[in-house]
């Protein structure tokens, strides 16, 4: 739900609140007022009713004046004076109608009259359907009002806001080193662009710190992996070695070439992040297709696999390096985990790169294919990276990648 | 034969020079740029091994110096970079092969052979062991002066084993020296016996021992018995 709409309703349902309990609060005072207006006024007439009994003697004939009704009748011992009220039919309009009424003791020439005056009040319907309307087009009009200004001050006050929002949108880590956003005089925005600004140049810097570390860590590695590697080597050609020792010392000999590999793989990896491979060139992706396919002709016969060529002419503009490996893993992938006599087809023109072979179903999920470390079985002699490393050269040229399973045939296709 | 070996990895440099001590070779070690720089200047090598990345400066610099004084110096790159910017420079400069660690010591010997017997003259191109004779620059191979036909792979596999004999040569490095980084991740052991069964055949078979001894787990040695 957008900040405006939330306001608005609770806008809306505050005044619906306050004009009703403001309503009521008027519609009791004004009662109450009409009320007191009443038996004052009846007061009155009761004294104007008394001095006209005294002076003349008799009992008015009429009632005095303002349309009220005066009624007497005789009654044995006076009583207190009372008022109250009650309704009457009223036969023009077929509704009762209240009135505010005044009894109070006459005694003219020594007999007791009790005299009751019904004074008209305005009909609580009325009084309500009257200050209901009232409030509600006063309501209506301050919803309206209130909603559109909401509207222009998101639209000028919260524009610092949305221009700051669409910036943080379009930043990407690997792309831009940092982030600058424009001035506001909005003191709130223009912290929040502050912290954001020294937010994300700290999460750059500490982005390019880690990856120029992992650059640094598996370039510093290779190194004393060199050193092993080459110890090693010489006590291989040691004569004196038992069968046992020299059996410990090919196990080692073979995990470094492990971790050596992986190194490299990695190394690759940091260098392909850090955008190091920037010297680019035309290269002819259909001559390297062919050239890999010669280097793993062996294993193609080995696997009796057939390759399905359709494969046109394609230049593009890249790092001969990461060419050669994009083509070389992706190749070298569909070959080793095809299955014996199964197939590979190549179809690479100027819109894509489509490699597909047969195989078994993989328990992975395809996005996770391309993280790194993945690997279909724990037991493969893989490093889990060559993915990772086709993903990443992708990504630094922008190409889309998909992975796709179905009826026992993998596919990868690079759009370019 | 004398090598230098310009390399600022103490330790690396003992293994080398030990190694190719072993071969026969007259190995000189220099640790940094400076004294590697003097000595190319003042004696003549029959190779140079380089590391590109030394304290003191770039191994680049000393390839250009060198070359621009003895043209015809041979020089093996051995660089813990892996790039190929740097892997064309050099070769630009004129080095005759590039390595890159971590690489194996087997591999470094057959390079290192492979371009000291390129740039000798008359005569000493040919390999010979006992009845084998491989001449490079034609890619023959007889055995007992009969030739044999041996596929790419079996010729490639025959000299980096004529190059280190007597020593275990590991699978692995076979594997690396045979198909570069293509066959990673791939058990090449298959491969390589299937190549190896039928290249001992084929010399077995005019005549010739059988020199290539299984190393079990760890690879094969060529040597007499």
């Amino acid at each position: 739900m957008k900040l405006l709409t939330r306001t608005n309703i609770f806008f809306v349902g505050l005044t619906l609140i306050v004009f009703t309990l403001g309503g009521t609060v008027f519609y009791k005072t004004f009662r109450n007022i009409t009320r007191e207006d009443a038996t004052e006024r009846l007061q009155d007439e009761k004294t104007k009713i008394l001095t006209y009994v005294s002076s003349h003697q008799s009992l008015p004939q009429n009632t005095i004046s303002l349309g009220d009704t005066v009624a007497f009748y005789q009654v044995v011992a006076p009583a207190t004076e009372k008022t109250g009220r009650t309704k009457f039919l009223n036969p023009s309009e077929n509704e009762y109608e209240p009135y505010q009424t005044l009894e109070f003791n006459v005694s003219l020439k020594g007999v007791n009259y009790r005299a009751v005056i019904f004074k008209p009040l305005i009909e609580a319907d009325d009084l309500q359907h009257a200050i209901f309307q009232a409030i509600a087009i006063v309501s209506l009009i301050l919803v309206i009002v209130m909603v559109l200004a909401n509207f222009a001050i998101s639209r000028f006050v919260w524009k610092p806001f949305h221009r700051t929002l669409e910036k943080i949108k379009e930043f990407d880590l690997a792309k831009e080193g940092s982030v600058s956003f424009s001035k506001t005089s909005i003191k709130e925005f223009s912290e929040m662009n502050a912290v954001l600004e020294t937010m994300t140049n700290k999460i750059a810097a500490d982005y390019k710190n880690l990856k120029q570390f992992t650059e640094n860590a598996s370039h510093e590695l290779q190194t004393p992996l060199s050193i092993i590697q080459s110890k090693l080597e010489l006590m291989i050609q040691a004569e004196n070695l038992s069968a046992d020792q020299m059996e410990e010392v090919r196990v080692v000999y073979e995990a470094t070439g492990r971790l050596s590999k992986l190194n490299q793989a990695l190394l690759l990896l940091a260098k392909i992040e850090n955008r190091q491979f920037v010297e680019t060139k035309q290269v002819a992706l259909n001559e390297i297709v062919e050239s890999k396919l010669n280097a793993f002709e062996e294993l193609i016969k080995h696997k009796n696999l057939s390759v399905e060529r359709n494969i046109e002419p394609v230049t593009l503009q890249l790092h001969q390096t990461l060419a050669d490996i994009l083509l070389s893993n992706l190749i070298g992938n569909s070959i080793k985990h095809n299955i014996e006599g199964g197939r590979i087809s190549i179809k690479l023109n100027k819109e894509s790169l489509v490699i597909s072979n047969s195989g078994g179903q993989i328990s992975m999920l395809p996005h996770e294919l391309f993280h790194r470390f993945r690997k279909a079985s724990d037991a493969s002699d893989s490093l889990g990276l060559g993915l990772a490393i086709v993903k990443e050269i992708c990504d630094a040229y922008g190409f889309d990648i998909q992975y796709m399973y179905a009826n026992m045939v993998h596919t990868i296709t690079i759009s370019f | 034969m004398k090598v230098l070996l310009i390399e600022d990895e103490k330790t690396l440099a003992e293994s080398i020079s030990l190694y190719l001590g072993q071969e026969g070779y007259i190995c000189e070690v220099a640790n940094g740029f400076i004294i590697g720089d003097e000595k190319v200047q003042v004696a003549d090598y029959d190779c140079v091994l380089l590391d590109i990345t030394l304290p003191g400066g770039n191994g680049l610099d000393i390839l250009n110096n060198l070359k621009k004084k003895k043209p015809g110096a041979a020089v093996i790159i051995i660089s813990a970079k892996n790039s190929l910017d740097d892997k064309v420079k050099g070769l630009d400069l004129g080095a005759d092969d590039y390595l890159t660690k971590p690489f194996h010591l087997s591999e470094l010997n057959a390079r290192l052979k492979s371009v000291i017997r390129r740039r000798s003259f008359g005569g000493g191109n040919e390999i010979i062991f006992n009845e084998i004779k491989v001449s490079p620059a034609d890619a023959v191979v007889t055995v007992k002066e009969k030739s044999i036909s041996l596929t790419r792979k079996e010729y490639d596999l025959l000299l980096y084993f004529l190059a280190n004999t007597n020593r275990v040569v590991t699978k692995e490095s076979i594997a690396e020296h045979l198909w570069g980084e293509e066959m990673d991740g791939i058990d090449s052991l298959d491969f390589i016996y299937s190549h190896i069964k039928n290249l001992r055949k084929k010399i077995m078979e005019k005549g010739g021992d059988d020199y290539i001894q299984t190393v079990y787990g760890m690879g094969y040695k060529f040597a007499k018995k």
